[in-house]
């Protein structure tokens, strides 16, 4: 009777001298693990990756406002203050004025009431406002607009820029301050 | 993680792991969506609402008997009118005395109750803080209708 040959896979050969054949089971997956390889303790780390996600949920924003906040500027702080709207934000620093992320004028160290002209402003101002009565012709021209300063800018400085946004028919002015109340409407309006 | 099955004839195990990867896989990204939209810091508004000098608007006749209410901000006192009775309060250690204002706010809403319009003038190099503390104050008086005069 002829006998068949068949192929098998080769065994751990090379060092038979030295294998530990129950520690190569259990570290290739068979066997227990009552020792080699030890458990990653899950449950632990899934229970605290459930209080962050508590915790980021209830810290969740759905509202959508991203502000860009420049580091040497810091806001003032009110109690009564509500929770800001998505406009277009006027950025006034030290040193510029800026609509979004666009500079439309400068601040000079010294502004008498009189220098009130900022041209790049009601020019970009204009351009929006036509922009908003085309995308929405069917609503009226709300004209909301946030403004954000630090907190020791001279008044000067947020006059004009008020003076040129109401000028260009943006009367809903909000200023963006850091709420420290408890965050309920003021019914300033 | 994989669960032991329960089947065959024979006398097995019938404890099954729960399969725990999707759900730390679930948990992970969760939290990196989460932490990359957070909103670490919260902003507010304060608002300020100004008539628009271009629209047109019905002329109307003043009402003699109406007080006008204004609060000005200057750079070292605040100055409260209710038509001609004036009252001054200078600023304490620097700092603007908010709470005799709002004493006197909520008189004048306990003698007006209907009114909630104020305007408010502000000296020109007085800070901006300043100008949001008064808002928060007459915020405070239920002052709702907060005009800015802005020359």
């Amino acid at each position: 009777m002829k006998r068949s040959k068949t192929v098998v896979k080769p065994g751990y050969h090379i060092r038979p001298k030295y294998d530990l054949e129950a520690l190569r089971e259990r570290r290739h997956g068979g066997g227990g693990n009552k020792f080699g390889v030890p458990e990653l303790p899950l449950v632990s780390m899934i229970d605290m990756f459930t209080i962050l996600v508590i915790f980021l949920l209830m810290n969740f924003s759905a509202t959508g406002e991203i502000f860009f906040i420049p580091k040497e500027l810091k806001l003032p702080e009110a109690k009564h203050s509500r929770p800001i709207e998505s406009a277009p934000l006027i950025t006034v620093t030290s040193g510029q004025v800026i609509l979004e992320t666009e500079q439309v004028g400068s601040n000079p160290v010294t502004l008498t009431e009189n220098d009130i002209n900022l041209p790049q402003l009601s020019r970009a101002l204009r351009n929006m406002k036509e922009m908003a009565l085309v995308e929405r012709p069917d609503k009226p021209f709300k004209g909301q607009i946030n403004i954000q300063a630090d907190e020791t800018t001279p008044l000067v400085y947020i006059k004009r820029v008020m003076q040129t946004c109401i000028s260009e028919g943006w009367t809903g002015i909000n200023f963006a301050v850091r709420g420290t109340g408890s965050g309920t409407e003021t019914g300033v309006q | 993680m994989g669960a032991s099955g329960v089947g065959g004839g024979d006398k097995r195990n019938v404890n099954s792991d729960l399969n725990l990867v999707p759900y730390i896989d679930l948990l992970s990204t969760l939290i990196c969506f989460l932490l990359i939209t957070a909103v670490w810091q919260q902003i507010d508004a304060m608002s300020t609402t100004a008539s628009d000098p271009n629209a047109a608007s019905a002329p109307s006749t003043p009402d003699p008997n109406r007080v006008d209410f204004s609060v000005s901000l200057y750079q070292d006192r605040i100055e409260a009118a209710a038509g001609p009775q004036k009252s001054s309060f200078p600023f304490m250690g620097g700092q603007p005395d908010y709470q005799s204002l709002i004493a006197l706010l909520q008189t004048w809403k306990q003698r007006w109750p209907d009114r909630h319009d104020v305007t408010l003038h502000s000296d020109s190099q007085a800070p901006y803080k300043n100008l949001i503390g008064l808002m928060d104050a007459l915020a405070e008086a239920e002052f709702s209708d907060v005009g800015i005069n802005t020359h």
